[in-house]
C-alpha cells in the first residue's frame, strides 16, 4: 500500500512539471505595466497575465517584472497570476500603463513545531511530528505529562491501567518494535534527552511534540526507535517593556473507587453456600463467620487530592524568566497509598553582545514522598470470605494484631495487609542544564554555535515494613524490613551548529553537532527479619536478628552507560513548493561487542506543497510528504558482552563454607544495535480557509536484530538465556488527526476534532538467526498458583502476530458440571497437547479520540472521548474466582451464578478472554471566566469544574480494560489481566486558575 | 563599538576552542569495566581467588536429593513419591500427574529442568577445566596441583552425565568450553548413543580416579574423592544391562569391595544422623551436599511436604506447601517396627509446637477428620480432589525449631548402606555367596531395628533399597533394573494381600493410582522441547514426540 502512495507522489511530481505551460494570444491594443509583491515592494518576474474570457491571450513578467500585452479590447480585464499569490483582476479601463501589486498568499503552517535539535515551521515539516499545545491538553487532575495528551496523537497509545496514583503509564508508538524492555518513546525536555516524565511539572509544559516516523525521530539515532517525546517548557517573555505576570492554579480533586469487580455480598454469598452446599451434600456450615463484611469499602476510601501551583515569569529586552512552584497531595483511593509532591522549576534565557550570545538555563527540583501501598490487597479483598469480621477478639488471632485470619493457601485478610504494612518511599531529583550559543553573523552570517552541558540526579529510597503481627508476611520472621536506595546520575555534553543560508529560491538549513553522554545507575538494598519489638519499623535494620544469624540479604549495584555520537541534518526548501532533507547520526554504546559498538542511523525526507503549486480553491495547505527512516535500539544492560564473575554460594573446603566465584551470565561479544526501519507517507491539509486542518500518515516498518534474552543450548553455553540479536517484527498503519472550527461566532464557538490510528497486529516475522533457532512455537507467561502454575498463558509463533493469548476453546458446561472445550484434534480427548489453540489477542487494532470545545461567551464546555479497539484480554479474576467449588471457603465473583453447577476446577480457555474494546469518556469540564471590567490588578479569573473517567462503555468484566502491553517484564507476554492490579478511580475536581 | 567587536571576537574564540574540546578529549572511548562484578583480567590472582572458582562446580549441586527438577523425575515417576492434586492446589498444568502415571510428554516442565540442571553442572565444569588448565599454563598453578582440581572435576563432571546417561541416554558429550559446537548433537542411534555416553562416563572415572584424595575426612567432606569415584563405577556397572545391554556384576561388586575393604566406612549407628545438620562425622557418608540455611540453600523438603499449618509444629519462618507425599502401599510395605518408617514420615494427627491438633480450615467436605489435620497415608484419590492433609509426609530431613525454607541437614548422594546393599544384589545376582549377600542386607534391616531375613529375592532386594534409600533419587533407576515385577504390596502386617504379574521391569509395572504402562520407552525420558527448539541437531529419543 505504501508503495502505491510512493509512486502516486512519483505521478504527481511529473504531472506539476507540465501544469507551468502558458497560452499565447495575438492583438491590436497593447497594455504595458510592472508587477510588484505587496509586502517587500520588490518587482516580480515570471507572473502570468491573461485577458479575463480569452484564456488563450496572455503573457509573462520579465525579470523586471515588466510585461507587455496586446488585448482585443481597454475595456477587458487582466487577470494577473502567480504561485504563492493571490490571482488578481484589474479592470484596464482604457489605461495604457497598469501597475500591480500582488498580496502573496496566506497559509496555513506558520506556527513553529518543536524537531530534533531545533524547531521548524509546521509547513516545513517532512516527518510525522504531532504537536500538542498547552491549550489541547487533557484537563483535570493530571499529574504527569503523559496524561496530557492520552489519545489526542494518532499512533501514540499511552495507558495507566487502574488508579494506583504512584503508577507509571506505558506509551507504545505505532504498535511493538522492540521485544526488550526499553520500549517507551525517549523523553526529550528542552533539548536534553533521557528525561522522566515523572519529574515535570504538567503545569509548567508548554507543547508536546511526538516524533513518530522514524524519518523524523532517526535524528536521535539510537534512542528514537519507540519514538521521541520533546517537551518544551513555558517560558517567560521578552519585550521593550519589563513585564511581570503571576499565574496561580489551584484544585481539589475528589478521587472514588470505579468498576470493582463484582462480588457476592454477605447475604448472597450465603444463599449460593447453601445452595452449593445442597448440589454437592457438603456440610458447609462452617463457612458462614456470621458477619457481613463489604472487603472493598474495607480498604478503599475516597481519596481527596489538592494542588496548588503559582508560576512567576517576565523579561525585559535582554532576558526573561520563569520560576514555579507546586505542591500536590494525592490520596490514592486505596487505604495507606498516595503521596506529597513539590515541583520547583527554574528557566532563565539571558541574551547579551547585540543578541548574538545567548545563554539558556534551566534547573528543577522535586521530591515526592510516596506511599505506594500493597495492591495485593485487591486480590485479597475480592476472595475473601464477606461472612468473615474484620477483627476478632479470639486468642488464635491475638498474635495477629487481632486481625481476623484463616491459615489457606494465599489467603490474608486485605484490611490487615493495608493497615498493618508500611511501603513507602522518597524520590529526590535535581536537574539542571546550561546552554549557551552564539551567532557567528559578523563571521559568517547565518552560523550559530551552541553548547549546552547537563545533569541530572534522582534518588530513590525505599522502605518497606512487614510487622511480626502481620500474618501475611511478617508473621513467620518476626517482623521483616527491606531498605533500600537507588540512584541515578546522568550527564550530558552536546555541542552543535547550525548554518542557514538562502541562495535564490533555495534555503539550506545545515546542523551539525556531537554528543557524550554518560548514564551510572547505582543501587544499595537491604532485608532482614527477626526484630524483637515492631517499633523500629525500617529505620533500625541492625536490630533485626537475621542478620546476626546470617539470614539478613546486603546487596548493592553499580552501573555505567555511555552514549557517544556526531550527527548532522540537511534541511533543503525551494520556494515554499518543495522540501528536501536528510540526517545522519553516527552512535556508539558501550553496551555492545568490542566490534560492534557503533552504529549509523539516518533519514531521507521530501515534501511538496500542492496548494501552492496548484490553484485549489479553499485549500490552504496540501502536504505531502514521504519519508524513510532508519533508528536504533541499545541494549537494556551494560556489561552484557562481557564474561563476569560474581559470587555464586559457598562450598566447603576443610569443613568451612568458602565462598564461590562464577559466571553471572552468557556473555555474547557479537552484540549489537536493533534497527528499525520505517517508511512513512502522509498528507498534511489545511481547507476551507483554516478551518479544517488534519494529516493523514501511513506507516510500515520492520525491526531487525532484536536484541531478546533468548534460549541457548547448554553447554557449549553456560546459561539456559543470552541476550542476541535475532529475529524481526514488522508493524504497519494508518493514523488520522482532524480538527474543525465547525461553528465560530463572536459569543459561540465549536471546535471537534478527532484522532485515530488503525494498526495491524505487530508481526513476529522471524525469531531465529542461522545459529539459534526459536523452535516450533514457544507457550510462556504461567497462570500461577493456586493450580495453574506451570499453565501457560501465551503462545509465541513465528511468522504469526503477536500478543496471542493460548488455551482451549470452550464449548459450554455440560449438564453435569464438567467443562466442554473443543477437541481440536479430534483425538477424542481434550488435552493439552492436542487442544489448546489460539483463543484471542492482546494488541488493540486500532484507537480513537474525540474532543468538542464549545464556548458562549465566558462559559467554555469541553469533553473527550478516547477508545481502544480490538483487543482482548485473559481475564484472571474470573479464571480464577468465578468458580463455584472456591465458595467452601472462598468468595466468588457474582458471575459465577452464570456456572454455578461447574464442578471442575478451573482451566484456561476462551471462557475467559473477554474482547477488551473499549470507549471511555476520558474527561469532561465546564469552566467560567470571570468578567474583570473593574479589576485592573487581576487579568483572568476562570473557575472550572472537571470529571475524569467519567464512564466507560466495554463488554470487559475486569477492573481496567486497557490494554497489558507486559507481563512479568517481557514484552512477549501480552494481553493477561492479573488480579493484583488496581481498580479504576473516578475524580472531579473543582480548579481555580487566576492570571495577575 | 571596537570594545563590544573585541569582546565578540573574544567569544567567538572562546567557543570554537570549547568546540574543539567537546569533539577531541571527551573523546569515543566506550570501554566497559564493570563495578559490581569481576573479569578474568582482574580476578584468578590468587589461591583464594582460584579455590573459589573451583566451588562452582560444587554450589551446582544445590538441587540434588531435595524436592525439583532431578529429585521429581526420579522419583514421582516411583511407588515412593506422589504430589496428587489437592483441589485447586497441585494441579501445575498436570506436570506432577503425568510424571506420577507416566505420561508426561517433552514439554513437560520438570524433565525440562533436571536436563538443565544436570547440563548447566557440565557446563560449569568444563568451563573450570578450560580455566584450570589456562592457570597450569599461566604457571598460577603447579602442574601438581592442576591435575589434582582437573581430576576432582573430570569426576564430578562424570556424576553429571552419569545422570545424563541415567534419565536421557543418548545425549551430547561436551567437553571442551572454548570452541565447542554451538549445537551439539547425539547420535542418530539411540542405543549407540548410550553406549558412548557410558563409555564415556566409565573412562572419564578410571582415568583420573589414580588422581583423587584417597582421605575421608574433613579435606574431602563434601567432595569427590576415591571413594566417590568408586561409588559411581558401582552404580554405573550396576546398572549396566540397563545402559548398554551387557551386565556387569563382577565389576560393580568390585567397585563395591574398594569401598568396603578401605575399611574407612561403617553404618552410622542412628539412621537419621544420615539426613542431620553436619555429616562430616558420619561414619556411613561417602558424599553428601553440605546444604546449610545460610551457605548452602536448596534444601526445601520442609517447604515441599510439610502441611501449610505445620508451619506451627516447627514454628518455621515460611508457610509449608502441602505437596509431596509418600504413596500409602509404600508405606504400609514397611514393617510397623521399622525405625525408618515410624520417624521417618509424618503420620496421623498433627501438632502445633504447644501440642495443640492442628486445623485446616480449607479442609474438603467429606474429609474424614473435619477440620483436624491428619496424615492418612492412603490417599483417597490421586486427583482432582486429595484431601488436603491426604498421604504420609517425608521427614527424613527433620527441620530444626525456627527453620526456614532452607534446611540446614545434608543430603546424601553417596553413603555406605547403599554399597552394602549394592554388593549384595551383585552377589545374589550372579549367585554367588548367598551368605554374604544375605548378612549385607541384614547388616542394613538391623540398624533399622529388623529381624534378619533368611532368604532373599528380587522383591525383597528392591524392597531393601526403597526402605532404607528412598526419596535419595534412587528409586526410578532401580525399579528399571528389577525385571519380575513388583511383588510388594503388603499391609502392616506383613502379610502379602496382592500380588502382580510380571510385565516388563518394575517400573513399568502398576502400583497405587498409576496402571501398568508397558511403555518401554519410557525407561528414559524424551529430550526436553525448548533444547530441540535451540539446538536443531538434537535426536529426540525413540517413542517420543520431537
Amino acid at each position: 500500500m505504501d508503495k502505491v502512495i510512493v509512486k502516486s507522489t512519483f505521478v504527481l511530481f511529473c504531472l506539476l512539471g507540465f501544469l507551468s505551460v502558458k497560452g499565447h494570444a495575438q492583438s491590436n491594443k497593447v497594455v504595458k505595466g510592472q508587477v510588484f509583491d505587496q509586502s517587500t515592494g520588490k518587482t516580480m518576474p515570471g507572473v502570468n497575465v491573461i485577458v479575463k474570457g480569452h484564456n488563450t491571450i496572455g503573457t509573462s513578467t520579465n525579470s523586471k517584472g515588466e510585461f507587455t500585452l496586446s488585448v482585443p479590447s481597454l475595456s477587458d480585464t487582466l487577470v494577473f497570476s502567480y504561485i504563492g499569490y493571490q490571482r488578481k483582476s484589474v479592470p484596464i479601463k482604457k489605461r495604457g500603463t497598469i501597475n500591480v501589486r500582488m498580496k502573496p498568499k496566506t497559509f496555513s503552517g506558520q506556527q513553529l513545531v518543536v524537531v530534533g535539535y531545533g524547531a521548524q515551521r509546521q509547513q516545513d515539516v517532512t516527518g510525522s511530528v504531532s504537536q500538542i499545545d498547552s491549550s489541547q491538553f487533557n484537563v483535570g487532575q493530571v499529574s504527569n505529562p503523559a496524561g496530557l495528551i492520552q489519545g489526542k496523537v494518532a499512533g501514540l497509545d499511552i495507558n495507566k491501567p487502574g488508579g494506583n496514583p504512584n503508577g507509571n503509564y506505558t506509551i507504545r508508538l505505532r504498535g511493538i518494535n522492540t521485544l526488550g524492555p526499553n520500549a517507551q518513546p525517549l523523553i526529550v525536555l528542552n533539548g536534553v534527552p533521557g528525561a522522566s516524565l515523572s519529574n515535570i511539572d504538567p503545569n509548567d509544559i508548554k507543547s508536546m511534540s511526538v516524533l513518530k516516523s522514524a524519518s523524523a525521530s532517526a535524528i536521535y539515532g539510537t534512542e528514537g526507535s519507540n519514538g521521541v517525546i520533546l517537551i518544551t517548557t513555558k517560558s517567560g517573555s521578552s519585550g521593550q517593556k519589563p513585564q511581570f505576570h503571576v499565574e496561580y492554579k489551584g484544585q481539589l480533586t475528589v478521587n472514588t473507587p470505579y468498576r470493582e469487580v463484582k462480588v457476592f455480598n454477605a447475604s448472597q454469598f450465603r444463599n449460593f453456600l447453601h445452595f452449593y452446599s445442597k448440589e454437592t451434600g457438603q456440610d458447609l456450615s462452617t463457612t458462614d463467620l456470621g458477619h457481613s463484611t463489604n472487603w472493598y469499602n474495607q480498604i478503599t476510601r475516597d481519596g481527596i487530592n489538592q494542588q496548588q501551583y503559582i508560576a512567576l515569569s517576565g523579561g525585559g529586552s535582554n532576558n526573561n524568566y520563569r520560576a514555579s512552584l507546586n505542591y500536590r497531595k494525592n490520596e490514592g483511593l486505596l487505604k495507606k497509598t498516595g503521596y506529597t509532591k513539590i515541583d520547583a522549576r527554574l528557566r532563565l534565557h539571558q541574551s547579551a553582545v547585540n543578541n548574538k550570545l545567548q545563554f539558556d538555563l534551566n534547573l528543577s527540583a522535586n521530591r515526592k514522598n510516596a506511599q505506594y501501598g500493597f495492591p495485593q490487597a485487591f486480590r485479597y479483598a475480592t476472595v475473601y470470605n464477606p461472612t468473615a469480621p474484620v477483627k476478632s477478639n479470639s486468642p488464635q488471632d491475638a498474635k495477629y494484631g487481632n486481625y481476623f485470619q484463616q491459615a489457606l493457601f494465599q489467603y490474608y485478610n486485605p484490611v490487615s495487609i493495608v493497615e498493618q504494612n508500611t511501603n513507602e518511599g522518597r524520590i529526590n531529583n535535581i536537574d539542571g542544564s546550561l546552554k549557551g550559543s552564539y551567532h557567528f553573523d559578523d563571521l559568517i552570517p547565518g552560523l550559530q554555535v551552541s553548547a549546552l552541558y547537563s545533569e541530572r540526579h534522582t534518588k530513590i529510597s525505599g522502605g518497606v515494613f512487614y510487622p511480626s503481627t502481620g500474618y501475611w508476611r511478617g508473621y513467620s520472621r518476626s517482623g521483616v524490613a527491606t531498605r533500600s536506595d537507588t540512584s541515578n546520575y546522568n550527564r550530558l555534553l552536546r555541542t552543535t551548529i547550525h548554518y542557514q543560508k538562502t541562495i535564490g529560491d533555495v534555503n539550506f538549513k545545515l546542523l551539525g553537532g556531537y554528543s557524550w553522554q554518560k548514564f551510572t545507575y547505582a543501587n544499595f538494598s537491604m532485608n532482614g527479619g527477626n526484630f524483637i519489638t515492631d517499633h523500629f519499623g525500617y529505620n533500625n535494620m541492625g536490630a533485626a536478628q537475621e542478620f546476626q544469624q546470617g539470614l539478613g540479604t546486603v546487596g548493592s549495584y553499580k552501573e555505567n552507560h555511555k552514549l557517544i555520537s556526531g550527527f548532522g541534518r540537511l534541511n533543503l526548501r525551494f520556494k515554499d513548493l518543495f522540501l528536501l532533507s536528510g540526517s545522519i547520526r553516527r552512535e556508539g554504546s558501550s553496551r555492545f561487542g568490542i566490534n560492534n559498538k557503533w552504529g549509523t542511523f539516518y533519514s531521507v525526507n521530501g515534501g511538496i506543497h500542492l496548494a501552492n503549486l496548484l490553484d485549489l480553491p479553499n485549500v490552504q495547505q496540501l502536504k505531502l510528504r514521504a519519508g524513510y527512516g532508519v533508528t536504533g535500539n541499545d541494549a537494556p544492560h551494560s556489561y552484557l558482552s562481557k564474561l563476569r564473575y560474581g559470587p555464586q554460594g559457598y562450598f566447603m573446603v576443610n569443613g568451612n563454607y568458602v565462598p564461590t566465584y562464577g559466571p553471572v551470565n552468557n556473555p555474547n561479544p557479537n552484540l549489537k544495535w536493533e534497527v528499525k526501519h520505517e517508511t512513512d507517507v502522509g498528507i498534511d491539509f489545511a481547507l476551507l480557509n483554516n478551518r479544517l486542518t488534519g494529516t493523514i500518515d501511513a506507516y510500515t516498518d520492520k525491526t531487525n536484530d532484536l536484541l531478546l534474552n533468548f534460549n541457548v543450548p547448554v553447554p557449549p553455553n553456560l546459561y539456559n538465556t543470552e541476550w542476541v540479536n535475532i529475529g524481526e517484527l514488522s508493524n504497519k498503519g494508518i493514523e488520522f488527526t482532524a480538527n474543525y472550527q465547525t461553528i465560530s461566532t463572536k459569543n459561540f464557538t465549536w471546535k471537534t476534532g478527532i484522532t485515530a490510528s488503525l494498526h495491524n497486529k505487530t508481526k513476529i516475522v522471524s525469531l531465529s538467526n542461522k545459529n539459534l533457532s526459536f523452535g516450533n512455537q514457544q507457550l510462556l507467561d504461567y497462570a500461577g498458583a493456586p493450580g495453574l502454575t506451570s499453565t501457560p498463558l501465551v503462545r509465541v509463533k513465528e511468522g504469526q502476530p503477536l500478543g496471542q493469548l493460548w488455551g482451549y476453546v470452550y464449548q459450554g458446561i455440560t449438564s453435569d458440571g464438567h467443562w466442554k472445550f473443543k477437541d481440536l484434534n479430534g483425538d477424542g480427548t481434550i488435552n493439552a497437547s492436542g487442544d489448546k489453540t489460539v483463543i484471542g489477542n492482546g494488541l488493540p487494532k486500532a484507537t480513537a479520540g474525540w474532543h468538542n470545545t464549545f464556548s458562549y461567551k465566558n462559559w467554555n464546555l469541553s469533553f473527550f472521548f478516547r477508545g481502544v479497539f480490538g483487543h482482548d484480554l485473559l481475564n484472571t479474576y474470573r479464571l480464577f474466582y468465578q468458580n463455584p467449588n472456591r465458595i467452601v471457603s472462598k468468595n466468588v465473583l457474582k458471575s459465577t451464578m452464570k456456572v454455578k453447577n461447574l464442578v471442575d476446577g478451573t482451566a484456561v480457555s476462551s471462557f475467559f478472554v473477554q474482547n477488551a474494546s473499549f470507549v471511555q469518556l476520558h474527561n469532561a469540564t465546564l469552566g467560567y471566566s470571570i468578567p474583570l471590567k473593574n479589576l485592573k490588578s487581576i487579568s483572568s479569573i476562570r473557575l472550572s469544574l472537571t470529571g475524569q473517567n467519567i464512564f466507560i462503555i466495554t463488554n470487559y468484566s475486569g477492573p481496567d480494560p486497557s490494554p497489558r502491553y507486559s507481563d512479568n517484564g517481557s514484552p512477549l507476554q501480552v494481553g493477561v489481566a492479573r488480579r493484583n492490579s488496581w481498580f479504576n478511580s473516578r475524580r472531579v475536581t473543582f480548579s481555580i486558575d487566576l492570571k495577575l | 563599538m571596537n570594545l563590544q567587536r573585541s569582546i565578540s571576537r573574544l567569544f567567538e574564540l572562546l567557543f570554537v576552542l570549547l568546540i574543539l574540546f567537546g569533539m577531541t578529549s571527551s573523546c569515543t572511548n566506550l570501554n566497559e569495566n564493570p563495578p559490581s562484578d569481576v573479569t578474568s583480567n582482574n580476578f584468578f590472582k590468587n589461591n583464594k581467588q582460584i579455590l573459589s572458582a573451583l566451588g562452582v562446580a560444587y554450589s551446582n549441586l544445590s538441587g540434588y536429593g531435595v524436592p525439583g527438577n532431578i529429585l521429581n523425575v526420579n522419583e514421582t515417576t516411583t511407588d515412593e513419591m506422589v504430589i496428587p492434586q489437592r483441589g485447586k492446589d497441585w494441579y501445575d498444568g498436570g506436570e506432577h500427574i503425568a510424571l506420577y502415571t507416566h505420561t508426561w510428554t517433552y514439554q513437560n516442565p520438570k524433565i525440562g529442568g533436571a536436563w538443565s540442571w544436570l547440563y548447566s553442572g557440565v557446563s560449569s565444569t568444563n568451563r573450570l577445566i578450560y580455566q584450570f588448565n589456562q592457570l597450569e599454563s599461566q604457571g598460577s598453578v603447579s602442574k601438581s596441583e592442576g591435575t589434582k582440581y582437573i581430576s576432582e572435576l573430570k569426576v564430578l563432571r562424570a556424576f553429571y552425565y552419569y545422570w545424563l546417561l541415567d534419565d536421557f541416554g543418548n545425549v551430547p558429550i561436551v567437553t571442551k568450553f572454548k570452541g565447542a559446537s554451538k549445537t551439539p548433537a547425539n547420535s542418530s542411534n539411540f542405543q549407540d548413543g548410550r553406549t558412548k555416553v557410558f563409555n564415556f562416563v566409565e573412562n572419564q572415572i578410571k582415568s583420573n580416579i589414580q588422581n583423587l584424595s584417597r582421605k575421608n575426612d574433613q579435606t574431602t567432606f563434601a567432595r569427590v574423592n576415591v571413594w566417590a569415584a568408586h561409588f559411581l563405577l558401582a552404580k554405573l556397572y550396576l546398572n549396566a544391562k540397563v545402559y548398554t545391554g551387557n551386565a556387569m556384576w563382577q565389576k560393580a561388586a568390585a567397585q563395591c569391595d574398594s569401598i568396603i575393604n578401605s575399611g574407612k566406612f561403617s553404618l552410622a549407628s542412628n539412621y537419621f544422623s544420615n539426613f542431620s545438620d553436619n555429616t562430616q562425622n558420619d561414619p556411613e557418608m561417602i558424599w553428601a551436599i553440605p546444604y546449610d540455611q545460610v551457605h548452602f540453600q536448596g534444601n526445601a523438603w520442609d517447604m515441599a511436604t510439610l502441611s501449610y499449618a505445620n508451619q506451627e509444629t516447627y514454628n518455621l519462618t515460611a508457610q509449608p506447601w502441602n505437596g509431596y507425599a509418600t504413596v500409602g502401599d509404600f508405606y504400609n510395605s514397611f514393617q510397623k517396627n521399622d525405625i525408618r518408617r515410624k520417624k521417618g514420615f509424618l503420620h496421623g494427627f498433627q501438632y502445633d509446637s504447644n501440642g495443640q491438633i492442628l486445623i485446616d480450615h480449607n479442609s474438603f467436605a467429606g474429609s474424614p477428620h473435619g477440620d483436624s489435620i491428619y496424615f492418612d497415608q492412603n490417599i483417597n484419590e490421586l486427583q482432582p480432589r486429595a484431601y488436603r492433609d491426604a498421604g504420609a509426609r517425608f521427614n527424613k530431613y527433620q527441620p530444626d525449631k525456627g527453620a526456614t525454607g532452607n534446611l540446614s541437614n545434608d543430603v546424601p548422594i553417596a553413603r555406605y548402606a547403599d554399597v552394602l546393599l549394592m554388593k549384595a544384589e551383585c552377589l545374589w545376582r550372579m549367585n554367588q555367596a548367598p551368605s554374604e549377600a544375605l548378612h549385607l542386607v541384614n547388616m542394613v534391616r538391623e540398624r533399622a531395628g529388623l529381624s534378619d531375613y533368611q532368604t532373599l529375592s528380587a522383591y525383597k532386594l528392591l524392597m531393601a533399597r526403597g526402605h532404607e534409600l528412598y526419596v535419595e533419587t534412587w528409586r526410578r533407576q532401580d525399579l528399571i533394573r528389577f525385571r519380575g515385577g513388583l511383588h510388594y504390596k503388603i499391609n502392616d502386617n506383613g502379610k502379602k494381600v496382592s500380588q502382580y504379574k510380571a510385565g516388563g521391569n518394575a517400573f513399568e509395572d502398576e502400583w497405587w493410582a498409576k496402571p501398568v504402562d508397558n511403555q518401554s520407552f519410557r525407561n528414559v525420558f524424551p529430550i526436553p522441547q525448548s533444547q530441540l527448539q535451540s539446538n536443531p541437531n538434537l535426536h529426540q529419543n525413540p517413542g517420543y514426540q520431537h
